[in-house]
């Protein structure tokens, strides 16, 4: 008789499962197993325990947002959205002073798509602004974003032109004909992100319209694969952010994204691959990004004029797909050095830039070992110090470092 | 019987009563809310957990069978959705601070213990797997017999009573592995 069954006939007691001959057989094994007394002692302690575990009251917001959901079926539609397509012209759509749910839900899916490729190239030089997102990078724990107010619905206003222009795109009324397309739209899973409050406030920022009349858009939409990877609750709430609402109405940012250098960076296989990658979801749905969306000085990187070359380049696909970047990406110290004002400015300028694109750095950029040693303790301590914080902010310094990089000094113990 | 209050307000819902729903809602958003708790441990994801189920729960309203219990039903549909929303977030799980239980019978020093207990219990139900975590808390929690935990599973009894065992001497290893406070 093993010490399983022992446990076994504990247990049936404590659930008040036990039949008179089960008794009988927990009596003898009791008698006969000296440490069966301290098992049945442990096991009464645990259900007492178990027990004592008190439900938690369901807060009043819950309630509320449950019992709403059968309003949102009606006003925003997602159910309507396999509904047969009427031949109605899409330009009647801009005679209407309402916005009706497959509307909503085309934007809705538009711009998650729009805003997951800001966040990609957010996440590739982050800047976060606070100090105390060291700790929180990795998700390990989740600091209180969720206990700021949502976006409420006088916080943003409906650009409605904008909107209604956007809409008689011929590529996304393509999109909606789309079977494949449909049926991953129709799941319950993404009917409820994309009748969420919050999120259908933020469809209607300017950016969001603009992104939508560019064709391309269209196609990234009706890769299935990819909204589905992107219908992460996380990601929802990261679109609700007020950075995020805030980032897409930057103006200058907005032609970026229509610039056909990022058409190209999107088309690339290879950076579809990674974008789709469990690591680089968690990382773009980390606090940290959060914080780094949130940056003026990161913004104004994804600005410079080199940035979208760079993004094309060979070498930096590569680099993206090694193993140590988003380790590199997500270590505290790397992080903090986004913080430095001088260092972002660095980043920027044009000698930089170019050295981006140089074969040296990529080479370097793939090495394990360099990697390695920008998430050492020593080299984060350096590039931390006061004396090199006030160097980075100096034109000297810029051109030192520069030199240093492409000679691979860094990369020498 | 609640189980035929509730065929009539699903009844009722099924033809777009909205305050029938709500009345379905108000009913079990309870142990739904505390399950998704205790499997995703985060009180703002429960939440999310929660209306994602009921959401489920009125979209398919019309594929549910009438005559079967509605809440072993929605209570499935929470478990799938509490370990959907675990398996994406592969988040390390902190269970939630449990409200004081401690009975005014106690004295000081019980009092003291039973918080310690009850503290360690959740810290080491937050180191399972959040199957096995779902089904200490159907059944520690929710209080349901095997059968109850079978529907709602979509397992047989036997299943059931062969994976609590499990997932309990798990927890007890976990507990005993632990270095005393």
């Amino acid at each position: 008789m093993s010490a399983d069954r022992l446990e076994e006939l504990l247990w049936r007691r404590a659930d008040g499962e036990l039949s008179a001959e089960q008794a009988s057989e927990l009596d003898r094994l009791l008698g006969e197993r000296p440490e069966g007394a301290a098992l049945a002692a442990e096991i009464d302690r645990l259900v007492v325990a178990l027990a004592d575990d008190a439900p938690e009251t369901v807060p009043p917001e819950l309630l509320a947002r449950l019992r709403s959901i059968p309003g949102q079926r009606r006003t925003g539609a997602l159910l309507d959205f396999r509904r047969p397509r009427t031949t109605e012209p899409m330009t009647r759509f801009a005679r209407r002073n309402d916005m009706n749910g497959k509307q909503k839900t085309v934007l809705g899916i538009a711009a998650f798509i729009a805003v997951a490729v800001v966040a990609v190239l957010g996440l590739y030089f982050p800047r976060p602004q606070a100090a105390d997102v060291a700790g929180t990078i990795g998700g390990v724990e989740k600091a209180t974003r969720h206990q700021s107010a949502q976006i409420a619905n006088d916080d943003v206003k409906l650009e409605d032109e904008a909107a209604y222009a956007m809409l008689q795109n011929e590529t996304i009324a393509a999109a909606l004909e789309d079977e494949e397309f449909l049926a991953v739209i129709s799941d319950p899973e993404a009917q409820r992100i994309l009748a969420d409050e919050g999120f259908l406030n933020f469809l209607s920022t300017n950016g969001m319209a603009e992104f939508l009349r560019v064709p391309m858009s269209a196609e990234v939409i009706r890769d299935g694969e990819l909204f589905r990877q992107l219908s992460s609750p996380a990601w929802v709430r990261m679109l609700q952010s007020p950075a995020m609402m805030e980032l897409m109405q930057n103006a200058s940012l907005r032609q970026e994204l229509l610039s056909p250098a990022f058409h190209q960076y999107l088309q690339n296989p290879a950076m579809a691959s990674e974008l789709l990658s469990p690591a680089m979801q968690a990382a773009m749905t980390s606090e940290a990004m959060a914080q780094m969306l949130q940056s003026p000085g990161f913004v104004n990187y994804l600005q410079s004029p080199g940035f979208m070359n760079y993004l094309q380049s060979p070498g930096f696909v590569n680099y993206l797909q090694s193993p140590g970047f988003v380790n590199l990406l997500q270590s505290p110290g790397f992080v903090n050095l986004l913080q430095n004002s001088g260092f972002v400015s660095y980043l920027q300028s044009p000698g930089f830039v170019s050295y981006l694109q140089s074969p040296a750095l990529v080479r370097m950029l793939q090495s394990p070992g360099f990697v390695s040693q920008l998430q050492s303790p020593g080299f984060v301590s350096y590039l931390q110090s006061p004396a090199m914080q006030q160097a980075m902010a100096s034109g000297m310094m810029k051109q030192a470092m520069t030199q240093q990089l492409a000679s691979g000094a860094f990369t020498r113990r | 019987m609640a189980d035929e209050d509730d065929r009539k307000l699903v009844v009722a819902a099924r033809k777009g009563d909205a305050e029938a729903f709500g009345l379905l809602a108000e009913r079990h958003a309870g142990p739904i809310f505390n399950l998704a708790l205790r499997v995703v441990g985060e009180r703002d994801d429960a939440m999310d957990v929660t209306q994602a189920a009921f959401v489920k729960a009125w979209t398919g309203l019309d594929r549910f069978d009438v005559e079967r219990p509605f809440f072993s039903w929605l209570y499935r549909i929470a478990l799938n959705e509490a370990l959907n929303w675990k398996k994406r977030s592969s988040r390390t799980v902190r269970m939630p601070e449990a409200m004081d239980v401690v009975s005014s019978a106690d004295t000081p020093e019980e009092a003291l213990d039973r918080r310690r207990s009850g503290a360690r219990v959740r810290a080491a139900l937050g180191g399972l797997e959040p199957a096995d975590r779902a089904l200490i808390t159907l059944r520690h929690l929710e209080g349901m017999g095997y059968e109850s935990m079978a529907e709602a599973l979509e397992i047989s009894p036997a299943l059931v009573k062969s994976r609590l065992f499990t997932a309990r001497q798990r927890l007890r290893r976990l507990l005993a592995s632990e270095v005393p406070a």
